[in-house]
C-alpha cells in the first residue's frame, strides 16, 4: 500500500463526485442550509489527504519506534515505559491507516455501484 | 543514563541495601568484642562506627532529578577512642597495677537498637527494589 | 518500517542479556568463596559510553556499530565490585539488583519482539 495508490484512488473519488453524480449533487442543492461551493470543497479534501496523513504519521512513528528499540536494546537507552508506548503508538497507527484503507475502499466500492 | 528511570532508581536502592549490610557487620563485630580486653594492637577492643557518605549518581546530568539523588556507600569505619568502663577485678590477666581493667567501649543496647534499625533500614531498600520492579512490570504490560 | 529488520537487534540483545544473567547467577553462587572477583559481560562495540551496567568497549574501528552478536561480547572481571578481606569480589545486594534490572531489560525485550511479530502477523492476514 503506497501513497501513490491512495492518491490514486482519492483521484478517482474526486472524478466521480463532482461530473458523474450530478443528479445526486442537484438533488443535495435543493437541501436548506448547504451550498454548491462548500459540497464540492468538501469533496476535494477529502478522504484520501487524511489517509496520507495517516500513514505518514505511521511512518514516522514506526521509525521513531524503531530507533527507540534498538537504542534499548543495544544498551544506549534506559527509558523503558517511553519505548513501549512508542511501540505502541506505532502498531496503533498502522492499524488506523489499515482501517482507513478499508473503509476507503469500501466506499469507493459504494460509490461505484451508484455510478453504474 | 540521562533520565531517571528503572535502572538508576535499582542502583540507588540496591546502594542502600549494601550500606546496610555493611552497618550489620560493624555492628556484629562490636557485639562479637564486647568483652575482648586484648586486642592485637594492645588495650581493649574500641567500638567501630560505620559512616555513611552520600555519593552522586549523575552529577553532570541535564535532568534535575539525576543531578539530586545519590547513592549510599560506607565512607569510612570510625573508631572511637572514647575510654571504656573500668572494672575493678585484680585477678584478671589485663588488669593493670591498680587492678582495674578498661573493658570496651562498647554500649550491647546501643548496638541491638542499632541492628534492629539497620535491620528495618534493610527491609525497606528491599521493599523500595519490589516496588520499582512492580513498576517496571507495569510498564512492560503496556505492550502486552 | 522493516519489521524483520526490527526483530533481529532485539532478538541478539535478548541472546546477550541471557548470557549475561547466567553469569551473575554464577558470580551469586560464588558469593562466599575465598579469592573469586565478580564478573561481568560486556559488548565489545563501536558504540559510545552506555549505561551504568553494561560498558561498551570501543577496540577497533573495524567494528561494526550495533547491538552485536556473540563474538562481540566478552567476559571480564568486573573492575567495580568491591573487593573484600579475603579476595571475594562479590558483593550480594549489587549482584542481585544486577539479576533484577538484567531480568527486566529482557522482559522489555521480549515484549518488544512479541509485538512486532503481531504487527507482522496483522499485515499478513491482509489488514483486517
Amino acid at each position: 500500500m503506497s501513497g501513490a495508490g491512495i492518491e490514486a484512488i482519492g483521484q478517482q473519488l474526486r472524478m466521480v463526485s463532482p461530473e458523474d453524480a450530478s443528479g445526486i449533487r442537484d438533488g443535495f442543492d435543493q437541501l436548506p442550509g448547504i451550498d454548491e461551493g462548500s459540497l464540492r470543497e468538501t469533496e476535494s479534501v477529502g478522504f484520501s489527504d487524511a489517509l496520507t496523513a495517516a500513514v505518514d504519521d505511521a511512518a514516522t512513528r514506526g521509525h521513531n519506534a524503531h530507533e527507540m528499540m534498538q537504542d534499548f536494546a543495544a544498551g544506549r537507552l534506559d527509558d523503558l515505559h517511553g519505548t513501549m508506548i512508542a511501540s505502541e503508538e506505532a502498531g496503533i497507527s498502522v492499524k488506523l491507516v489499515g482501517s482507513m484503507r478499508n473503509k476507503l475502499l469500501e466506499a469507493f466500492q459504494e460509490l461505484w455501484r451508484i455510478h453504474v | 543514563m540521562s533520565a531517571p528511570g528503572i535502572f538508576s532508581a535499582l542502583e540507588v536502592a540496591g546502594s542502600g541495601l549494601t550500606a546496610e549490610r555493611g552497618r550489620m557487620n560493624v555492628i556484629a563485630s562490636n557485639l562479637a568484642n564486647a568483652r575482648t580486653t586484648r586486642t592485637a594492637e594492645g588495650g581493649p577492643y574500641k567500638r567501630l562506627d560505620p559512616v555513611f557518605e552520600a555519593k552522586s549518581l549523575a552529577p553532570n546530568a541535564f535532568d534535575p532529578v539525576m543531578r539530586n539523588i545519590h547513592k549510599v556507600e560506607i565512607g569510612r569505619v570510625e573508631r572511637s577512642d572514647e575510654p571504656g568502663q573500668l572494672l575493678y577485678d585484680p585477678e584478671h590477666p589485663d588488669a593493670d597495677e591498680a587492678g582495674y581493667v578498661e573493658m570496651p567501649n562498647v554500649n550491647v543496647v546501643t548496638e541491638m537498637v542499632n541492628l534492629m534499625t539497620a535491620s528495618r533500614a534493610y527491609e525497606a531498600g528491599v521493599t523500595s527494589i519490589e516496588s520499582i520492579k512492580s513498576m517496571a512490570s507495569a510498564a512492560l504490560r503496556i505492550g502486552k | 518500517m522493516d519489521i524483520i529488520g526490527t526483530i533481529s537487534p532485539l532478538t541478539q540483545a535478548m541472546d546477550f542479556h541471557l548470557s549475561r544473567q547466567n553469569l551473575l547467577t554464577a558470580n551469586l553462587a560464588h558469593v562466599d568463596t575465598p579469592g573469586f572477583r565478580a564478573r561481568e559481560l560486556y559488548r565489545v562495540d563501536s558504540g559510545f559510553e552506555g549505561t551504568l551496567e553494561v560498558v561498551m568497549q570501543a577496540t577497533d574501528e573495524r567494528h561494526i556499530a550495533g547491538s552485536g552478536s556473540a563474538a562481540e561480547w566478552k567476559v571480564d572481571v568486573d573492575p567495580n565490585a568491591p573487593v573484600g578481606p579475603n579476595g571475594n569480589s562479590v558483593d550480594l545486594d549489587r549482584e542481585a539488583v544486577k539479576v533484577a534490572s538484567n531480568n527486566l531489560r529482557y522482559d522489555a525485550l521480549s515484549t518488544m519482539v512479541k509485538g512486532s511479530l503481531q504487527g507482522l502477523r496483522w499485515a499478513a492476514q491482509d489488514g483486517r
